[in-house]
């Protein structure tokens, strides 16, 4: 994304201050909206780790593998993967929109277990 | 590439949102106090405003305090309660408290609000406690309009529940249906638009007729005497009824039954234009309007509901207040938990942005109601909404088709599960 060396620059500026900034600060408060959105329906779940082939409609998204996810929203934007729910949830977001949505539920861990840096994750 | 405008210039407002922050945050820092974050208070803590109130903190952390003032100690869902009446899950099942959200550093104070002080930007509590704001999200749901139905009151729905709200009235409603006998005869009320949940009726007389069949109670009989010509996934119903349980659900418009008149709880009667219906058990859904909270505070247009601008579902009446969820008037979205969550993250984000100076994000509004027609025969009804002249309208719709395959229809039913345990993981953690 080309806003990332941007906000790289003003971290570092701000520096000690940031430390108090809320969560969505630090990323882009749009990709954590529309993450969130997608906590309407599928809900995080700390007993079952992110299986994409788990038997779920709904599979928890957190942690999940960034490709993977920005695969399938594509495939169900485009029509390539059939649901209907999933291809009016997606419409009309560009392919920049969902890379950035698809690596912010990968960096996302499940409730009750460590992301990578070692701190609780908060829900999609 | 021209896209790479868009975010430039949201990421510079946002620096520059960021940079006034931090000047604040270090200023007062040298002298040693902490400055007061804004204040976002959330009336009600149902399905909107619970969802609010996380989103709000979740996304806030620090910079923001987030109180949400809520009349019960514990909340029973409305959605599923119908499962709950048909026996299909237990009133345990879908009651949920608000120890989450004081983990989440959200302020839980439990108390009825009588009024809003919007001059002075405040609640006043019924203990007399005033809750001061600076950006409130009213989510307080519907209030029942037992008297738009003439006979019909409080008292009555103890005869003849209404069960629209959860709780007692749920349990009563499921006692009385397991006390019919195999002929009994039921009828059901239902009001016209707009009401809370609009597949809601027809859902809980498919699992009801269920409940009676399944119990060998096959001979019993539920007319429906509807407010309205034709009703939400009219077709995936009628359908559906005459499948599971042949000749038991009859519906009736009031171009067959000429208008409801009056209830007689005495009788157990119903009076319409062109008969009289008496019953072993009448359910009336009466029409409903906004809670009272919202009405009183001169949030409400005269129709008794709560218009909103469409980009943040704050009030064109008062711009401190964001109203979301039943008691809003949000165009072409139905009154949905579903709905009420998603206009409720809508709300947080736009007063976060709007109280710590971040780009607001475009509202994607959505919903879908799950409704069974049996225990293993769902339907879904859903959108994509965005702003639309002036109102909230339909981008992007679908919905169940007659005659699908039946794996189609059991996955229906595994896809609500899942959406349950995802909002109530939303609204309570
Ligand atoms: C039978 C039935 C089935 C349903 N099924 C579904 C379904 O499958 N899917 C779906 O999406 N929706 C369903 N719904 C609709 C759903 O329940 C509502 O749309 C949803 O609850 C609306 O949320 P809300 O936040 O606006 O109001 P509510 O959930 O009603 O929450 C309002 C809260 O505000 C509190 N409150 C009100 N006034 C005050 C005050 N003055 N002081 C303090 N607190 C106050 C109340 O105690 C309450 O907890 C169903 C409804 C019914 C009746």
């Amino acid at each position: 994304m080309t806003g990332q060396p941007a906000k790289r620059g003003v971290a570092a500026v701000l520096g000690a201050a940031l430390l108090t900034m809320p969560a969505a600060a630090a990323d882009d408060l749009r990709i954590a909206y529309l993450a969130a959105t997608c906590a309407g329906c599928h809900a995080p779940r700390a007993d079952a780790p992110a299986d994409p082939a788990a038997d779920s409609p709904m599979p928890a998204l957190a942690g999940r593998p960034a490709d993977d996810t920005l695969a399938a929203l594509k495939a169900y934007r485009d029509g390539q993967r059939p649901s209907a729910v999933m291809a009016a949830a997606v419409a009309g977001l560009d392919d920049a929109t969902l890379a950035a949505l698809a690596r912010h539920l990968e960096a996302t861990s499940p409730p009750n277990r460590p992301n990578a840096s070692g701190q609780p994750g908060a829900a999609p | 590439m021209t896209a790479t405008r868009q975010p430039f210039t949201a990421t510079r407002r946002r620096v520059l949102g960021l940079a006034m922050l931090a000047t604040g945050v270090m200023a007062v820092s040298a002298r040693g106090a902490t400055p007061a974050p804004p204040r976002i208070v959330v009336l009600g803590g149902g399905a909107g405003g619970a969802v609010a109130a996380r989103t709000a903190k979740r996304l806030g952390g620090e910079a923001v305090s987030v109180t949400l003032v809520e009349a019960a100690p514990s909340y029973v869902t409305c959605f599923f309660s119908n499962w709950v009446i048909a026996g299909l899950r237990a009133m345990e099942d879908i009651t949920h408290g608000y120890a989450g959200l004081a983990a989440d550093g959200i302020a839980v104070v439990h108390g009825r609000a009588e009024a809003i002080d919007r001059d002075a930007r405040a609640i006043r509590l019924a203990t007399g406690e005033t809750i001061p704001y600076d950006r409130l999200i009213l989510a307080p749901g519907i209030a029942l309009r037992h008297e738009a139905v003439p006979g019909y009151s409080e008292a009555a729905a103890l005869t003849m529940p209404h069960a629209w709200k959860a709780g007692p009235q749920t349990t009563l409603l499921r006692s009385r249906l397991e006390a019919l006998g195999p002929t009994a005869s039921i009828v059901m009320l239902v009001p016209p638009n707009p009401y809370r949940c609009p597949p809601g009726p027809y859902e809980r007389a498919a699992l009801m007729a269920h409940r009676l069949k399944a119990t060998g109670r096959a001979g019993a009989r539920l007319t429906i005497l509807d407010a309205k010509e034709t009703f939400s996934k009219q077709a995936l119903f009628q359908e559906g009824w005459e499948r599971h349980t042949p000749g038991m659900v009859q519906w009736l418009p009031p171009s067959v039954h000429g208008g409801i008149l009056s209830v007689d709880p005495a009788t157990n009667s119903v009076e319409t234009g062109l008969d009289v219906f008496s019953g072993d058990l009448i359910t009336v859904i009466p029409p409903q309007q906004a809670a009272p909270i919202a009405v009183d505070a001169g949030l409400a247009d005269p129709d008794g509901w709560c218009p909103v601008v469409p980009a943040a579902m704050r009030s064109p009446m008062d711009s401190f207040v964001h109203v979301i969820g039943d008691a809003a008037k949000a165009g072409e979205m139905p009154k949905s938990a579903f709905a009420a969550a998603s206009q409720g993250r809508v709300a947080a984000v736009a007063v976060l942005a709007d109280l710590l100076g971040w780009p607001r994000p475009e509202p994607r509004y959505f919903n879908t109601c799950w409704s069974l027609i049996a225990p293993d025969d769902g339907v879904k009804v859903g959108a994509l909404y965005g702003e639309k002249a002036g109102g909230i309208a339909t981008v992007k719709g679908f919905v169940s088709q007659p005659g699908e395959p039946a794996a189609e229809r059991r996955r229906a039913v595994d896809e609500a599960e899942n959406w349950y345990a995802a909002i109530t993981a939303e609204m309570f953690g």
